[in-house]
């Protein structure tokens, strides 16, 4: 009795439908990518010696 | 038309004489997929040829998340739904075909199996 | 169901708040390598015993991608020396595959056998790039100083090829190869199918040798690179526009970094070594004796976190982002993480001038006059 009174008294969080999406893996062209930055990470103008990203 | 039919052929309709093989499915996780939570992101990445499309990795909203988590190759279907009314603001019927939808196109990606 | 783009999902990542997440890792598994490249900035000889015995043991590896993955680590990239020089890597790469890490192989093509081709084939990578240096034979082996070097990686490349797994093809751009830059591009694009790029940016080796910058193109040639390449030229454009009136300074910045490095990204050298950037001489976090976790939130946090220390004309520079300047080149060419460098400088305000980016005085500068 206790726990069901635990369990009522627990606020539920609001629902959303559950979803499940595809996300393709291509890496994109990095036309502007230094030889050491990976080509696959999104876009911004890239960090010239490592695979950070410079901010935009 | 038998379960495994149904469950390619959404929308399921609650009070379909299938519907009660369907909650009691047992499912479990691929074992060929690694779940990632990153910063408020969750991910599955196939890990091998076997799951169907290794060319992609899957995102689930949290929902999505906490009905993944509860998958152990032990609950029925049903009970997944029980935990999910408990948990979040949602109503019977609605949450059950949002759930069954939700399966069909984990199993159409080999992400879970019956 | 619904699909969205890489590109689409990783933005998630980039919108504000950016959180710091170490999102992206590069890890080189070792600094040995069967090629001996005129421009390299770390090889070391394949049978150097002393790198191989320091080497991280293929547990220490495990033990690492278990925790980089637990701290939100998605895409990750191997790098070397030669990957493949290391006999355990696949062991290593497949283990990483395992935690649902999105890898790419850096490699030079030369020590891919059929049996790794066919097993890649079955665990794909995200990407593998191979570096090529040349058209020719004669002009890739006057850059790798490896006879027979050049069919290697064109077989490691064909074995790749035909098993379909994601490839790209890249290339350093020094004084041996620039004559045969635009061949090699169409060989690559036209012939191969492949996607090709291509950096002219020389750094010294992390031993502070200068000796790579001999061969360096002087900054005019660079500028002529970018000119003759369209996509180049139209990414550049595309970059111009975006800073074109908005020339505020980074006066209000007064970190030493201004990229990723740290708030995203990390690096992790052979020998257990972690900094913000693979390229990082100096300051490291030893994993064999801490954890990834705290390394990340204390220690990287505060490299991170290094304000500046003088004024110098880069501090106030709006065009900095054309020069690829920062703070790890800096120090291997002049010692000092601070200190600009000249050559990156005159690309930057021949960048500038070349696609009508306006360079606010910002300090004693030859190449603003």
């Amino acid at each position: 009795m206790g726990a069901k009174s635990e369990k009522e008294a627990k606020p539920k969080k609001p629902y959303v439908k559950p979803k499940v999406v595809r996300v393709q893996l291509t890496p994109e062209e990095v036309v502007l990518g230094t030889c050491k930055s990976s080509g696959g990470s999104g876009a911004g103008v890239l960090c010239r010696l490592c695979g950070a990203i410079l901010g935009s | 038309m038998n379960w495994y039919e149904i469950c390619y052929h959404p929308p399921i309709y609650t009070g379909h004489p299938f519907v009660k093989i369907l909650t009691n499915l047992i499912l479990r996780k691929s074992e060929n997929t690694a779940f990632r939570k990153i910063g408020d992101e969750y991910i599955l990445v196939p890990v091998a040829a076997a799951v169907a499309d290794v060319e992609s990795i899957f995102n689930l909203n949290e929902t999505g998340a906490a009905i993944w988590d509860k998958i152990d190759g032990k609950k029925s279907l049903k009970e997944i739904i029980n935990e999910i009314e408990e948990e979040y603001e949602a109503e019977g019927q609605q949450l059950e075909n949002d759930v069954f939808e939700f399966v069909n196109e984990m199993m159409e990606a080999k992400l879970i199996e019956a | 169901m619904e699909s969205i783009s890489f590109t689409v999902f990783s933005a998630k990542f980039d919108s504000p708040p950016v959180k710091r997440i170490p999102i992206h890792g590069m890890i080189e598994v070792t600094r040995r390598c069967p090629l001996n490249c005129a421009h390299c900035y770390n090889n070391l000889p394949l049978d150097n015993q002393d790198a191989l015995l320091n080497e991280l043991t293929f547990d220490e590896h495990c033990r690492i991608l278990d925790e980089i993955s637990e701290a939100g680590c998605l895409l990750l990239t191997y790098t070397g020396g030669e990957i493949f020089a290391r006999k355990d890597f696949l062991e290593i790469y497949t283990y990483g595959r395992r935690k649902g890490l999105l890898i790419t192989l850096f490699t030079n093509g030369t020590m891919i056998t059929r049996e790794i081709a066919d097993y890649l084939a079955t665990s794909r990578p995200f990407c593998v790039e191979i570096t090529v240096y040349g058209y020719t034979r004669e002009t890739h082996e006057r850059v790798t100083g490896v006879p027979g070097s050049y069919e290697r990686c064109l077989e490691g490349i064909r074995l790749l090829a035909e098993r379909k797994i994601p490839l790209k093809l890249k290339t350093m751009v020094l004084t041996l190869n620039e004559h045969e830059i635009w061949q090699l591009k169409s060989f690559v694009e036209d012939r191969l199918g492949l996607e090709f790029r291509f950096d002219p940016m020389i750094t010294p080796r992390l031993d502070y040798s200068q000796e790579p910058l001999i061969f360096r193109l002087p900054p005019y040639k660079v500028l002529e690179l970018d000119l003759k390449d369209p996509k180049r030229t139209s990414e550049w454009r595309r970059v111009a526009e975006k800073f074109t009136g908005c020339v505020s300074g980074p006066t209000s910045n007064k970190e030493v970094y201004y990229c990723k490095a740290g708030i995203t990204g990390f690096g992790i050298d052979p020998y257990g070594g972690m900094s913000l950037c693979l390229f990082s001489p100096s300051g490291k976090y030893d994993l064999r004796k801490g954890r990834f976790s705290m390394g990340w939130e204390d220690f990287l946090l505060k490299a991170r976190s290094q304000k500046i220390s003088k004024q110098t004309k880069c501090v106030h520079c709006a065009i900095r982002d054309l020069c690829g300047m920062c703070p790890p080149n800096s120090e291997m060419e002049t010692g000092d993480q601070e200190e600009p460098v000249d050559f990156f400088c005159e690309v930057a305000h021949l960048r500038a001038h070349t696609f009508g980016i306006p360079v606010k005085p910002h300090g004693e500068c030859r190449y603003c006059r």
